[in-house]
C-alpha cells in the first residue's frame, strides 16, 4: 500500500506518496536525493545510516518512511551553511578524521547530536555516544580528538558571541 | 514509487502499515485484522522483516499515540509506558530514586541509536532471550497491563516469557504499562545491580544478571538474582538466594554461593559461547553483581 507523507529534512518540507515498506534511509536517499546519508550494513549495526530526528541521532535504515510522518530530519548536507563548514566538519579535516570516508556522514550526525546534548564531553563520553557507529578503516582515536575538538571551539565560539562556523573556522591548523 | 526509486537495500517484505492514534484504535485493528503486528521503535521487528525472519501482513504502528510512553508515580512504585524509549528510561529521575537497576539495564540496550528509538514495550513483547529486561523485571516483580479489544489483563513478568521470541501474549493482545510496586520494610537496607556480559558493548548479552538484595544487621535478609540470556527465559535463581539469607554479607559468602550455582540441562549454546563458557560466565557474573548490590546497599559505592 502506498501513503502520502510529509517530512521536514534540514529545515525543507518534503511530501510524497511512498509505500508503506520505503525505509527512511531510502526515502531520504532515492526520493529526497540527499545521498549523503550512506546505507552499510542492512542489519542496524554499522551507524553508517545515522541521522538526527526530532533532534535524537537514530538509524535511518531501521525506521520506515511512514514512521516519520511528521518528523524534522537533520542529515549531513544540513550541517554546511552558506557562511561555512560546521566546526565539527571544520574538526574532522583538520585532525584526519577522515579515512575512507563511508561512515563519516554517521559519525558526524552521532557527534552533532551528542555536542547539543553534552557540550562538554570526555573522550569517554564520546566514544560511548560512537558506540553505535562502526569505521571499518579503525579512525577511532582521530574521530574522538576531532570531536573533542570541535566542542572546545563551539564553546569558545560561544564564549566569544560569535557564530561558531566561517570561513575563518576552515584555516588549516 | 515514486521518481523511479530502486530497493537496493533489503526491502521489509510488503504489509500493509496502520497507524494508531490511541490504544482503543490499536487493539480494534490487532483484533480485526489478520496478521497483524505491533511496532512501536521497530528496531528488533525491522530488523527481522528485512532478514524475512518474519513477514506479518499488517503493522500496527503504536509509536505516535500520545502519553503511552509516559512514566508516572503512583504511590511509591512507578507505570512506564509501552512506548517509553530506553534512553527516556535510562534518564528517567523518578525511575532512577526508585529502581536504579531499571536504569542500568536500559542503558545497557544497544547503542545511542537504538536506546532513542526501541522502546521497553516492544523489548518485552518481542522476548529475545538475551534481552536485558527479562532479567531485571522478573527480579523486581514487575507486571505487565495488557489490553485487547475485549479484555483486559495484567500479567507477572515472572509469568510472561515462554522461551525465544515466545510470550503469553495472545495476537490481539498489546502491553500498555510495565506496573512497578516498591514495598518498604523498616530498618532494611536495599541495593540493586545490573550487569551485561557481551562480545562488544553493544551486541546483545551472553549473559546478564539482576541482583536485588535486602540488607538488616548486616546480613542478607532477601536476595533475588535473575539470570538472562543463559536459558531460553529469564530465570530466578531461589536456592541462591535461600543458601544466602541470614548470612552475613560478606565477599566470601557470596563466592561460594556463586560456585554453587545449578543451572541445568537447558543452557544456550551458540556462536557467542558454549554452554560450559556460559555457565563460566554466569557464575562469576552473579557474584560481581552480588557484591555490587551489597555494597550499593551499604553505601559502600
Amino acid at each position: 500500500m502506498n501513503r502520502s507523507i510529509d517530512i521536514k529534512i534540514n529545515g525543507k518540507n518534503y511530501s510524497d506518496v511512498v509505500e508503506d515498506r520505503l525505509l527512511l534511509v531510502n526515502y531520504i536517499r532515492d526520493v529526497a536525493g540527499l545521498t549523503g546519508t550512506h546505507m552499510g550494513c542492512d542489519t542496524g549495526h554499522c551507524g553508517a545510516c545515522t541521522i538526527v530526528m526530532n533532534g535524537e541521532a537514530v538509524k535511518s535504515c531501521l525506521i520506515l518512511a511512514v514512521q516519520a510522518e511528521g518528523a524534522s530530519v537533520e542529515t549531513v548536507e544540513g550541517l554546511a551553511s552558506e557562511t561555512g563548514l560546521h566546526p565539527l566538519q571544520v574538526s574532522f579535516r583538520r585532525n584526519f578524521a577522515v579515512q575512507c570516508g563511508f561512515c563519516t556522514a554517521g559519525i558526524l550526525m552521532s557527534a552533532l547530536a551528542l555536542l547539543r546534548n553534552n557540550p562538554e564531553p570526555s573522550p569517554e563520553d564520546i566514544s560511548k555516544a560512537l558506540t553505535g557507529n562502526i569505521c571499518r578503516c579503525e579512525g577511532y582515536p582521530n574521530i574522538v580528538k576531532a570531536i573533542e575538538e570541535a566542542s572546545l571551539v563551539i564553546r569558545a565560539s560561544k564564549d566569544l558571541g560569535r557564530e561558531p562556523r566561517g570561513k575563518e573556522n576552515e584555516k588549516e591548523g | 514509487m515514486p521518481r523511479g526509486v530502486t530497493l537496493y537495500t533489503l526491502t521489509p517484505p510488503k504489509f500493509d502499515y496502520k497507524r494508531a492514534s490511541s490504544v482503543e484504535e490499536a487493539c480494534k485493528l490487532l483484533a480485526t485484522t489478520d496478521g497483524a503486528k505491533v511496532i512501536a521503535g521497530g528496531q528488533s521487528l525491522l530488523v527481522a522483516m528485512r532478514l524475512r525472519l518474519a513477514s506479518p501482513a499488517v503493522l500496527v504502528d503504536i509509536g505516535h499515540i500520545s502519553d503511552l510512553g509516559n512514566i508516572s508515580e503512583e504511590g511509591m512504585g512507578l507505570n512506564i509506558g509501552a512506548t517509553c524509549t530506553h534512553s527516556k528510561l535510562a534518564r528517567s529521575k523518578e525511575v532512577m530514586e526508585r529502581f536504579p537497576i531499571l536504569c542500568e539495564a536500559a542503558a545497557r540496550v544497544g547503542d545511542e541509536q537504538v536506546r532513542n528509538r526501541g522502546t521497553i514495550g516492544g523489548s518485552i513483547s518481542h522476548a529475545d532471550p538475551a534481552g536485558n529486561y527479562a532479567p531485571v523485571l522478573t527480579a523486581l516483580n514487575a507486571k505487565f497491563a495488557v489490553v485487547s479489544a475485549s479484555n483486559r489483563r495484567t500479567i507477572a513478568a515472572s509469568n510472561f516469557f515462554e522461551g525465544p521470541y515466545t510470550t503469553v501474549l495472545n495476537g490481539d493482545e498489546l502491553v500498555e504499562k510495565v506496573v512497578l510496586e516498591k514495598k518498604l520494610s523498616s530498618g532494611t537496607k536495599e541495593g540493586h545491580s545490573f550487569m551485561k556480559f557481551s562480545t562488544m558493548p553493544q551486541e546483545f548479552a551472553t549473559v546478564n544478571v539482576a541482583s536485588v538484595v535486602a540488607i538488616k544487621d548486616g546480613k542478607f535478609e532477601e536476595v533475588t538474582v535473575a539470570l538472562g540470556a543463559l536459558l531460553p527465559k529469564p530465570r530466578i535463581m531461589p536456592e541462591l538466594g535461600e543458601s544466602l539469607i541470614g548470612k552475613a554479607t560478606t565477599a566470601e559468602n557470596i563466592r561460594q554461593a556463586s560456585q554453587k550455582l545449578q543451572l541445568g540441562s537447558e543452557i544456550i549454546s551458540d556462536y557467542k559461547a558454549s554452554a560450559q563458557y556460559r555457565t563460566h560466565i554466569a557464575k562469576v557474573l552473579v557474584a560481581r553483581s552480588l557484591l555490587t548490590a551489597v555494597n550499593r546497599a551499604t553505601g559502600a559505592e
